[in-house]
């Protein structure tokens, strides 16, 4: 029952797909870097690898995830706002 | 054409903001400049505090008063018309509680790599806000969460569990906000606990009974500014002395090999292992008497009457036959009362009897051993299984507390909403990131400078906390031997915050705008939390169910009245002082993440879920979160009176509850969809709309 005209049909793919993409980077500095942390115990400018990732890295990761979503999807809008022209 | 002057243009909204705000920092640095200089002129302890928590409270409540409004679209929304960084700001102090700002050092402080769950799980669940939820939610463009799903799923049954699953986790959380709000009054200005949680809940009730969410916007970003920098200075200030470094936060890791290096000495050292031999021996007998409460009980009452009668015979001082009478009086008075004081001795003086106080090496992740013994490697699956369950349930928590995804519809634009999103977890970092740094350095300090330290000469700040508060901090000599050991030292979360300015050496109006910083924190948080419970009683319920025809401006009165009352409810039961706050905020998460995140998840992703499935994915997620929490929490058995015996699944804390919820709301709702017919024409156009995002 896909009522989406075509354009937006695509249009929501890729939606799906960069969301997806994002989510699986967010799921494995989440919980697979996390549940392999006692073993990433070298040194990492000074912090041990898998402290770091808790405290610092994987926080890093989001801010750039979420950055990147909000760049792609603007770039998205505007590609679609130029075909409207 | 040239022209010599431009034309004048009017001022962007976002730049009059700038102006506005830069001013109230300004005014803020000379405020705390001036009390600075009173101090030195012999302004007392007690008045710094007094004056902090009066002046913040006054300044919030003026932002109230001159926001106020009666119109609906800014009432609920803010007029939508928050550009995106200052909805960023909002956000992140709705977002900060009193746990972010007081107890999260301490937290990791006390427990180590254990504690970073919070900091991963309460940073991470924004990728699940930005990805799939903020977006759809502003391109729908409503007033409460409830509605959002009420309006895809239809029917008022659907509006109807998700406006019960909101009232309660946000009221499960604002008790714990005003909690800590008297919990910082107290301490700053020593009024009764009471006392304090009414003088704060009336700057919170004159901000957003006034204004609603305008006001709690413009309040927010005055109180974000407060208690980041109440925050920063003293972290980076400390930074300076121990490393002369100011960004703690890129430098800490030598300071934690230095700290792990001086774990492993203390773990040996002849004094400590004295100290934790006493303790056990303490623990030994707490065992002892617990093995037979009542003869127990008796025997000590017999020895203290025994003491009292023998001292007045001999006419000893009046001040040992006092002490002796207040020991007699101290003593638990039956048999429940003496059995709860005895496991609480018994688990404290058990943990203080093993290496470092009872606190793991800091930067090993998870307890036990995955190569040692069977015991320890089942000590390390359980440790790690329960740290990646509390990472999952404060993410998707984060994901659907409908107080953080209202603030999704206040901004002008979606594109504006997505980068509120970004500034949002961007200054939410700047004080995630410090957290763990201070409990570094702060540990540091302890574990170096302080541990040897004779007790004559313990820093002021100790004598100082140790009166205010003695479960922030006590020490106590236990061998006799005139120096403090580190097993001699009692450190409560909290302090690790609160005495950060004295321990920097830093003047008394530091610790007075930290205490600040955390007051503003709480109550930027209780202030959103209200609004949201308010406003999906009289939008959602009243508008929505009863009445659909009454007026804006009847709403808005309505919601009005509805915040006074559960404000008033929040406080009353807060005043209870319920045991365990960390744990009501924590459940407040699990609740929230089972009962709603499958809902709004699959509202935009999965066409086909339909509002049955949507009524009994949410409920049986509410249901066994519940379940779980109050069979397997204490203090919730004894609130219910739950005699069955506790049973964990796969050994998953209580705190966890929404491991099983969230599943079981996904799992129920897309077979309750699937066995009944697709969702109506009107849903599929809201869906459509909502992709076209």
């Amino acid at each position: 029952m896909h009522t989406l005209p075509a354009s937006d049909a695509t249009r929501w793919q890729v939606v799906r797909a960069i969301t997806l993409t994002l989510l699986l980077v967010w799921f494995a500095v989440t919980f697979v870097a996390t549940f392999f942390a006692r073993q990433l115990d070298f040194s990492w400018f000074g912090w041990p690898f898998g402290y770091w990732v808790a405290a610092q890295g994987a926080l890093l990761v989001y801010l750039v995830l979420i950055a990147a979503y909000a760049w792609a999807m603007n770039r998205l809008d505007a590609a679609r706002e130029l075909k409207a022209d | 054409m040239f022209r010599f002057f431009p034309i004048p243009r009017p001022r962007s909204f976002t730049q009059q903001l700038n102006r506005v705000y830069a001013w109230y920092t300004f005014g803020l640095l000379l405020f705390i400049g001036a009390l600075a200089g009173l101090e030195e002129l012999g302004l007392s302890k007690r008045g710094i505090g007094l004056i902090f928590l009066l002046a913040t409270v006054v300044l919030y409540a003026c932002i109230g008063m001159l926001c106020r409004t009666t119109d609906a679209e800014e009432y609920f929304v803010a007029g939508r018309r928050v550009p995106a960084a200052y909805n960023g700001m909002a956000t992140a102090a709705d977002w900060m509680s009193a746990a972010s700002f007081i107890s999260l050092a301490g937290t990791v402080y006390l427990q180590g790599y254990a504690g970073l769950a919070f900091i991963l799980g309460w940073t991470g669940g924004y990728c699940l806000v930005a990805l799939l939820l903020a977006p759809y939610l502003r391109t729908f463009g409503g007033y409460t969460i409830p509605e959002f799903l009420g309006e895809r799923y239809g029917g008022h049954l659907a509006r109807g569990v998700a406006v019960v699953g909101t009232v309660l986790c946000s009221f499960l959380y604002v008790v714990a906000q005003i909690y800590g709000v008297g919990l910082i009054t107290t301490r700053l200005t020593g009024v009764t606990f009471e006392i304090g949680i009414f003088l704060g809940l009336g700057g919170v009730l004159v901000c957003s009974f006034l204004g609603g969410m305008r006001a709690v916007t413009w309040t927010q970003v005055a109180q974000y500014i407060v208690l980041i920098m109440a925050y920063l200075v003293p972290v980076v200030w400390l930074s300076l002395q121990q490393t002369g470094q100011p960004v703690p936060q890129a430098t800490y890791g030598a300071q934690l090999q230095q700290l792990s290096d001086r774990e492993r000495q203390l773990a040996t050292d002849a004094k400590e292992l004295e100290v934790r031999a006493l303790f056990k021996t303490r623990a030994d007998e707490y065992r002892a008497k617990l093995a037979d409460v009542p003869a127990a009980l008796a025997r000590e009452h017999e020895l203290a009457s025994a003491r009292v009668e023998a001292l007045r015979a001999a006419r000893a001082p009046l001040a040992d036959r006092q002490a002796a009478d207040r020991s007699l009086a101290a003593l638990p008075t039956d048999e429940a009362a003496a059995r709860a004081a005895w496991t609480e001795a018994l688990a404290s003086d058990e943990a203080r009897s093993r290496p470092l106080g009872g606190m793991p090496p800091h930067a090993q992740p998870f307890a036990g051993d995955p190569s040692g013994t069977p015991a320890e490697q089942a000590a390390f699956n359980d440790s790690r299984n329960n740290f990646l369950a509390l990472v999952f349930c404060l993410m998707v928590g984060t994901a659907a507390l409908p107080h953080v995804l209202m603030r999704c519809y206040t901004t002008p634009s979606v594109r504006q909403t997505r980068q509120s999103i970004t500034w949002s977890l961007l200054f939410i970092l700047l004080l995630y990131l410090s957290a763990p740094a201070l409990a570094v350095m702060v540990k540091h300090e302890v574990f170096t400078s302080l541990v040897g330290t004779p007790f004559d000469r313990l820093p002021a700040w100790i004598a100082h906390w140790a009166k205010v508060d003695p479960t922030l901090l006590s020490v106590i000599d236990i061998n006799m031997d005139g120096l403090l050991q580190l097993g001699e030292i009692h450190i409560g979360a909290d302090i690790v915050m609160l005495a950060t300015p004295e321990i920097g050496g830093l003047p008394y109006v530091v610790s007075g705008m930290v205490a600040a910083g955390g007051l503003a924190a709480a109550l930027s948080t209780a202030d959103g939390l209200l609004l949201t419970i308010a406003n999906a009683l009289s939008h959602d319920v009243y508008h929505g169910m009863i009445d659909p025809d009454a007026s804006a401006r009847r709403r808005v009165m309505l919601s009005k009245m509805l915040l006074l009352l559960v404000a008033l409810a929040a406080a009353a039961v807060a005043a209870q002082r319920p045991t365990d706050i960390v744990f009501l905020v924590a459940a407040a998460f699990s609740v929230a993440a089972s009962a709603f995140f499958p809902a709004l998840v699959l509202a935009v992703f999965w066409r086909r879920a339909n509002h049955w499935g949507a009524v009994f994915g949410m409920s049986s997620g509410l249901l066994i979160a519940l379940y779980y929490m109050i069979r397997n929490e204490p203090w919730l058995r004894s609130l219910f009176g739950i005699t069955v015996d506790p049973h964990l699944w796969f050994g998953i804390q209580p705190i966890s509850a929404g491991v099983f919820g969230v599943p079981l709301g996904f799992i129920v709702m897309a077979t309750v969809s699937l066995l009944t017919g697709p969702p109506d024409a009107r849903a599929e156009a809201l869906v459509d709309k909502l992709r076209r995002t």
